[in-house]
């Protein structure tokens, strides 16, 4: 009688009770987020972007705020334009960080609704996009000594100064010049409008011309501006229908070199998605806005490796033949001694000669030239004929005569 | 203006598309909700038949002879458009509930209803009319065809690309956060999300399978107060509607409609009889019996195809829980959805990578979310499983009708008066039921009968108990019962109290007969192992009364016992879901009306402030 009571009695417990145990679910506890797991999904504008994060937790409320972490961690250290680039300043930017994971609610403008659950090992995975503030944790880094404000990269190597051509792709290629100006401009880079010039300056051609090799009529353009930087856009586009809906859509491909030598800066393509619009500029636009963030990116990086091994300058030396391969050794050892790489020769012949230089400490052509001019130990003196952003022209004559005719 | 009139109505037809997002904002299967579809239903739709004919029997039953003859009158019902367009608005009432913005296709008219109202507009020669015709199903469907693809599409498509733009006006900014909107809000509309408004129409177009019934008028007698002997007549048919629905999809990139599903839906066999007449029953009143037999076969079928249509992931309901408070979740959707009440729900969560089923949940509380800013939850009970914020809910397909089978244990005893035999009673009595039960909050979408069942029943016992004068006793009989369940905790268990009353008819191996009615109150312990099977343990005391007794020579000894025959009963039942109501499909109350109401009635507000 007890057996059928006690069974009674615990089918009852269960029938009622319904109630079931699970292992106990450990928060994380460490200031960094539980996990790794973001993706970049648009630049909305210079100063803010939409992440996708996930966030791992015990509860709802911790996951989400785990995926504000992970937000902020991508900004910081992932994706293709962290804003902590190097060791160093990750190293450095540990504490900051902590601080920042402590209170991600404050670098986030918008957070949209869930866009993804699941159980993983016993805790609750969660995605969501949000909208961070770029800018605002920049500007903590920068006041912080973690990375160097633009202003601090101006200071050490210039402000570079960018002149942006469009290539391929008429009136749209235009406009994504246009728009990609005002990116630059956002980002305190000194622009130089290609519109203030159609073609290369006649002493330009003519050094190209000598050099020998097919050259690129915007680097000429570039050189003959004097910018440090040119920016090279080809616009392409397509179009097609969904339903008797006509559509479009844009690609920007963006390229960017040094003026002074030709490198290559930094590449990257822009796309938009296919919409039903009246005005193609708008694609152009959306197109133009994701390849600006990811090469403004990579520029800085690039600019500021420059401050170490040093800013890139062209300098030609016009001459004659009967003074050339003296002037020629004369100026080549002098730039030897300055130039913290290999210095690359350029093709030139008996009175002409054009070198490309690294060399740190220098803030521009003319102050390489005063430099060049007072240990010149050559035949003759040396004397500016131009000097623009990385680009310096001077003679080197015993007689005052040179074999190239400039106008 | 009548081109210009129904662009703007498809546009308010196709505005209910708020939830589409660009492809990278979109949210992935784990927290997946329904959007609204467009459906477009064909009025005319497709018999085998040109009219339904059914040979009419006269039968007469007495002294327990039953005998039939063909009758004078025959039933022919004609299938014109008037008949085809009635049958249509059921077929689409039912299948195509309040979750889809639908039109109605007509001659000449269109019928618009959407989440702000119906509307009827002419469409004239603008939108050409579909003729079904009458013929087999493939000659239904390559007619179908040919004018999807050919006077349909060049109307209707560009009707459908019109109303993007006005779909799109109605898009929900709240996901949408995008450089669209925060940088170039006039960029336009994605290719991506265009092909979603278009895609997301579909046509609905049915067809009827030959009808096949039987229908008789019964001549009965019976015995008056003062012993005479007087007849009536009943009207009985027996009509089973099988619908073939064609259901198309538009593709707005190749536009062309193609075939998405086909659904064969079933009435079951539906039963109707009238109340007795006391003379011959006219042709007039056959027809009206035949009538409403016929409809409500077709509402039967449209119960089924509802049923079928909730399997298909693409038009069954989900939806993530927006709170967990105690046994009860919140979630967004409501009568705007077709969510009945009772209307049970699948928990769902992705769990390592495997989406799982975590337990069920029964819609209490309907949301009257007729507007979109309505912001009231429609109310849920766990009744098995637990279940977490976000969590999924899928729609469980569901008709709230069970075959229900039993095995019971009797023990009713007719007591004998000084000296005669007790039949029934020390022994128990084995036997079983057999019935369906039906839940009633859902099928009349009435909160207050919420979890109230009623079950019908047949059922058999043989008693083990033999005694020398009236012998061993088999008892038959049928009754019907309503219980109320409680679900307790969150592990599928419930507790109903119920009551049944029962006619049973006992016959002795000594020829004796006796006739009961049973009260019988019942307490079940059920286990609901999910919404489809359940397994229940009843046990409750037969309250009978002895209405009659008759010996072997057929005279009455109803003196020799007590009045009252009573004893204790148990059963354990299984109930079974049923997805073909039948006749049960009288008592499925239609989708909420509410918003339909409350909108008629803000209307007439402003008439009379006007």
């Amino acid at each position: 009688m007890k057996r059928v009571a006690f069974l009674t009695l615990t089918l009852l417990a269960v029938m009622f009770c319904g109630c079931k145990s699970s292992p106990a679910c450990e928060p994380n506890l460490q200031p960094t987020p539980a996990i790794y797991e973001a993706t970049f999904v648009e630049s909305t504008s210079t100063a803010e972007s939409m992440i996708r994060a996930s966030g791992l937790g015990c509860t709802m409320e911790e996951a989400l705020n785990e995926a504000r972490k992970t937000a902020i961690w991508f900004v910081l250290e992932a994706g293709d334009k962290p804003l902590l680039k190097t060791p160093a300043e990750r190293t450095r930017a540990v504490g900051l960080a902590q601080q920042m994971y402590a209170d991600p609610n404050r670098y986030i403008r918008w957070q949209s609704g869930l866009k993804s659950k699941q159980t993983v090992g016993g805790k609750i995975k969660v995605s969501y996009i949000f909208r961070v503030d770029i800018a605002m944790i920049t500007e903590q880094l920068v006041a912080n000594g973690i990375i160097s404000a633009t202003s601090d990269l101006a200071e050490s190597i210039g402000l570079p100064t960018i002149a942006v051509f469009a290539e391929k792709g008429g009136d749209w290629a235009r406009t994504a010049v246009t728009v990609m100006q005002e990116y630059f401009q956002d980002n305190s880079f000194e622009v130089y409008s290609s519109a203030q010039i159609d073609q290369a300056s006649d002493l330009v051609s003519k050094i190209s011309k000598l050099e020998g090799a097919e050259t690129d009529p915007m680097h000429d353009m570039a050189l003959s501006l004097g910018s440090d930087i040119y920016a090279k856009i080809n616009y392409s586009g397509g179009s097609g229908s969904v339903g008797g809906t006509a559509t479009a859509k844009a690609s920007v491909a963006v390229e960017v070199f040094e003026t002074a030598s030709g490198r290559m800066l930094a590449s990257t393509t822009g796309y938009s998605a296919e919409r039903r619009v009246s005005d193609i500029n708008a694609l152009v636009q959306e197109a133009t806005n994701d390849a600006s963030s990811k090469v403004i990116s990579q520029i800085k990086k690039e600019w500021i490796k420059m401050a170490e091994t040093g800013r890139p300058f062209k300098v030609t030396v016009l001459s004659n033949s009967d003074d050339g391969a003296r002037v020629d050794e004369a100026i080549y050892g002098m730039l030897r001694n300055m130039s913290k790489r290999p210095i690359r020769r350029q093709g030139g012949g008996k009175s002409t000669f054009s070198y490309i230089v690294y060399i740190s400490g220098v803030d521009n052509a003319y102050e390489l030239f005063l430099n060049l001019r007072d240990n010149y130990n050559g035949p003759g003196q040396l004397e500016r004929v131009s000097d623009t952003g990385s680009f310096l022209v001077f003679k080197a004559t015993s007689t005052g005569e040179i074999e190239l005719e400039i106008k | 203006m009548k081109r210009l009139l129904l662009v703007v109505c498809i546009g308010i037809l196709f505005k209910g598309f708020l939830y589409a997002e660009e492809r990278s904002m979109k949210s992935d299967d784990t927290v997946r909700r329904y959007e609204r579809k467009a459906v477009m239903g064909l009025g005319d739709i497709g018999f085998s038949q040109d009219s339904v004919r059914i040979n009419m029997q006269y039968c007469t039953t007495r002294d327990n002879r039953y005998r039939c003859i063909p009758w004078s009158f025959n039933v022919n019902y004609p299938l014109g458009y008037n008949e085809k367009l009635k049958a249509a608005r059921t077929f689409y009432d039912w299948t195509i509930t309040n979750r889809f913005d639908k039109i109605i296709m007509g001659d000449g008219t269109a019928d618009m209803i959407t989440r702000e109202g119906h509307v009827s507009i002419p469409t004239g020669e603008l939108v050409q009319y579909f003729r079904s015709g009458t013929g087999s199903l493939n000659s239904f469907q390559n007619r179908l065809e040919s004018y999807l693809n050919g006077a349909l599409k060049e109307n209707l498509g560009d009707l459908l690309d019109a109303s993007v733009t006005q779909r799109y006006l109605e898009l929900s900014e709240r996901e949408q956060e995008t450089f669209m909107t925060t940088k170039a809000r006039d960029l336009g509309i994605t290719a991506d999300f265009i092909r979603v408004l278009i895609n997301s129409s579909y046509i609905f177009a049915a067809h009827v399978q030959p009808v096949n019934g039987r229908g008789k008028v019964v001549r009965r007698e019976r015995r008056t107060v003062d012993g005479r002997r007087v007849n009536y007549w009943d009207i009985e048919f027996e009509i089973p509607i099988n619908v073939t629905f064609l259901i198309y999809s538009y593709n707005g990139e190749t536009r062309q409609f193609s075939l998405y599903k086909k659904l064969t839906a079933s009435s079951g066999v539906v039963s109707g009889s009238t109340d007795s007449f006391f003379v011959v029953p006219t042709p007039s009143q056959v027809m009206a019996a035949f009538n409403d037999t016929f409809q409500t076969a077709i509402k039967a079928a449209s119960i089924n195809a509802n049923y079928q249509l909730k399997e298909d992931d693409n038009f069954a309901l989900f939806m993530p829980v927006k709170a967990v408070r105690g046994s009860k979740i919140e979630t967004e959707f409501g009568v705007m959805e077709d969510i009945r009440v009772d209307h049970p729900f699948t928990v769902m969560a992705m769990v390592d990578g495997e989406m799982v089923n975590k337990g069920y949940v029964r819609a209490r509380n309907i949301s009257k979310n007729c507007s979109p800013g309505y912001n009231e939850p429609t109310i849920m009970q766990i009744s098995s499983g637990n279940v977490e914020e976000y969590d999924l809910l899928r729609e469980y397909p569901w008709t709230g009708l069970f075959f229900n089978l039993g095995f019971r244990m009797d023990s009713l005893r007719v007591v004998g008066k000084e000296g005669v035999d007790d039949i029934g009673g020390l022994f128990l009595a084995p036997g079983f039921h057999l019935g369906g039960s039906i839940n009633l909050g859902y099928a009349t979408n009435s909160q207050s009968l919420s979890e109230f069942y009623m079950d019908f029943f047949f059922l058999m016992n043989v008693g083990i108990d033999r005694s020398d004068e009236v012998g061993r006793p088999v008892w038959l009989g049928g009754g019907m019962g309503f219980s109320k369940r409680f679900y307790t905790g969150a592990a599928g268990f419930y507790i109903a109290p119920a009551l049944n009353i029962i006619y049973k008819a006992g016959l002795t191996t000594e020829n004796y007969t006796l006739h009961n009615v049973v009260f019988n109150p019942q307490v079940h312990f059920g286990f609901s192992i999910n919404p489809s099977f359940d397994i229940v343990l009843k046990g409750g005391w037969d309250l009978g009364f002895l209405l009659k007794a008759e010996d072997r020579f057929e005279n009455d000894v109803s003196s020799d016992y007590d009045m009252f025959a009573m004893g204790l009963t148990a059963s354990l039942d299984f109930n079974f879901h049923l997805p073909i109501v039948g006749s049960t499909a009288r008592l499925y109350k239609r989708p909420s009306n509410i918003c339909l109401i409350e909108r008629s009635r803000k209307e007439s507000k402003i008439e009379e402030t006007k």
